[in-house]
């Protein structure tokens, strides 16, 4: 079973009387476990997708399963999403703790297990000692700490992450990709993450996706099959960010001029 | 908005003694009923606190403003997040709000008198009308306001409805809020007095409009300034006082 799988999903918006394609019969599978990153230029349908995934938008065309369940907008107790955003998107007036019990809100997860997955999450993610800090008291690093946490503490069946920490100076950002990578090592879940960055998508993930511009499907498929932890640096690394690359650049040359 | 909390002291000292300066240079070339020296208004006021007369009129006074205002806060907060929460909301109640908005304060008072007649209902009718459309219209404000980002991390996270109204939306619009206190509290104190004059016969609005029956000058004072320093300390006491607690996030 997969734990992401599209099968020719398409969605248009509808702007006025004009119809915007922004994904057009997309397919592919995530395997449970699997880390995977999506990469297409700016405006693909990169973060179209993960709204599809996630059910905050409904297919035009197609169906998403995650986990084997039917991805339906509105739906209550449907596939728990993990989500990171590109800015933490804590709220202000919640301490580190009420941030990520306000993710537990919406799940299933029965209220005397809080506790205990609070203390273990908080723990794994770094932020032990800062449970009743707010966010304005937090650094920029620490508050994407608090984002992952909130992504992690209800154990989710995909972590989805849309261009995470793009907001956060180059070492910093550094830093929080390793932990995403050393989280995923130890908790194993599904990712699936999305960015323009070719080194970003080759340095995390297992396997990377190249999109078309919009509407955006899956162009060409590259794995990257170097162990981890992976350095920054990596000579190793330079002809699988070069093939991707050019998939990139092959995508834009062969966008299909259906716009009606 | 001013951060008077910030003025050093000594300025807010200062400029009362101004204030009391110039009085009393005025004092001293008109007669006293028509501007009496202020320690004889602070003795008169001192005097109608020894008798009772002060807790007898401001008691009313106070319980009228704040039933009055808490109802239009309720219902204002309630009205607002319907406007800007509801797809037809805000076009539907667009215009009678701002047609209640539009009333004057002398009209709502003598609709509520007419209304209800010479009772307690009148003026706590009177006081909501006018604060309600200021309440609704900075909540409305408020709402719109709204970070989306943050409503969208809610909806990826399945937060329930009632959850994103309480977690997420009412702490936004705190601030919008609190502004809507400060001006519409200004207003039921203002709005109180003018229904008491009309038609209560207790409240600081009938002791005023009473020694104004009576030409008594250093009546009329005491009570107008016994009333303002009740609107100035609940202004700068318990709205201060509630925001600090509320918004203790911010200062961190």
């Amino acid at each position: 079973m997969a734990a992401i799988e599209m099968r020719g999903v398409t969605k248009v918006y509808a702007l006025g009387d004009r119809r915007l394609g922004a994904v057009q019969d997309m397919t592919f599978r995530i395997g449970s476990g699997e880390f995977v990153a999506l990469v297409g230029q700016s405006g693909c349908g990169k973060s179209t997708t993960l709204d599809l995934i996630s059910g905050l938008e409904a297919c035009t065309a197609g169906a998403i399963e995650v986990e084997g369940r039917r991805v339906v907008p509105g739906e209550r107790g449907g596939p728990r999403i993990g989500f990171v955003f590109q800015q933490p998107r804590l709220l202000p007036w919640k301490t580190v703790s009420g941030n990520a019990e306000y993710a537990l809100a919406g799940t299933d997860i029965p209220r005397p297990r809080w506790r205990e997955l609070l203390a273990q999450y908080t723990d794994l993610v770094g932020l032990t000692g800062f449970e009743q800090a707010y966010p304005r008291q937090l650094s920029g690093g620490m508050q994407a700490r608090a984002a992952l946490l909130r992504a992690y503490v209800i154990e989710p069946d995909v972590l989805l992450m849309d261009e995470p920490f793009s907001g956060l100076d180059e070492i910093t950002a550094r830093r929080m990709r390793d932990e995403v990578v050393r989280l995923w090592q130890k908790t194993q879940r599904t990712t699936l993450l999305v960015t323009h960055s070719i080194s970003e998508a080759a340095t995390l993930a297992q396997r990377v996706l190249v999109l078309t511009a919009r509407p955006g499907r899956v162009f060409a498929e590259h794995a990257v099959l170097l162990p981890y932890p992976r350095p920054i640096f990596d000579a190793a690394r330079l002809p699988i960010e070069q093939a991707i690359l050019a998939s990139l650049e092959s995508a834009l040359a062969s966008t299909p001029s259906e716009r009606s | 908005m001013p951060r008077w909390d910030r003025v050093p002291t000594l300025e807010k000292v200062l400029s009362v003694v101004i204030i009391v300066a110039i009085w009393q240079v005025l004092a001293q070339f008109f007669p006293p009923r028509l501007i009496p020296p202020v320690e004889r208004i602070v003795l008169t006021l001192y005097a109608n606190a020894q008798s009772g007369d002060v807790l007898h009129h401001l008691g009313p006074t106070v319980a009228r403003v704040y039933i009055g205002f808490a109802i239009a806060l309720l219902l204002g907060t309630l009205t607002g997040l319907v406007m800007g929460l509801t797809p037809h909301g805000a076009r539907l109640l667009e215009y009678p709000i701002l047609f209640v908005l539009g009333i004057p304060s002398l009209c709502w008072s003598i609709l509520g008198l007419l209304w209800f007649g010479l009772t307690e209902a009148a003026a706590v009718f009177v006081i909501a009308a006018i604060a309600f459309p200021v309440v609704v219209i900075n909540v409305h404000e408020g709402v719109k306001n709204v970070d989306p980002a943050l409503t969208k991390m809610a909806a990826v996270y399945r937060v329930p409805g009632r959850r994103v109204v309480s977690g997420l939306y009412l702490p936004s619009i705190f601030p919008y809020i609190l502004s809507a206190s400060r001006y519409g509290l200004g207003l039921s104190w203002k709005i109180a007095i003018i229904a008491e004059m009309l038609g209560m016969s207790s409240g600081v609005g009938f002791a005023i409009h009473y020694y104004y029956n009576l030409l008594n000058m250093e009546q009329v004072l005491a009570w107008t300034l016994l009333f303002t320093g009740v609107i100035v300390f609940v202004d700068q006491v318990v709205l201060k006082g509630i925001e600090g607690v509320v918004m203790r996030w911010r200062e961190a």
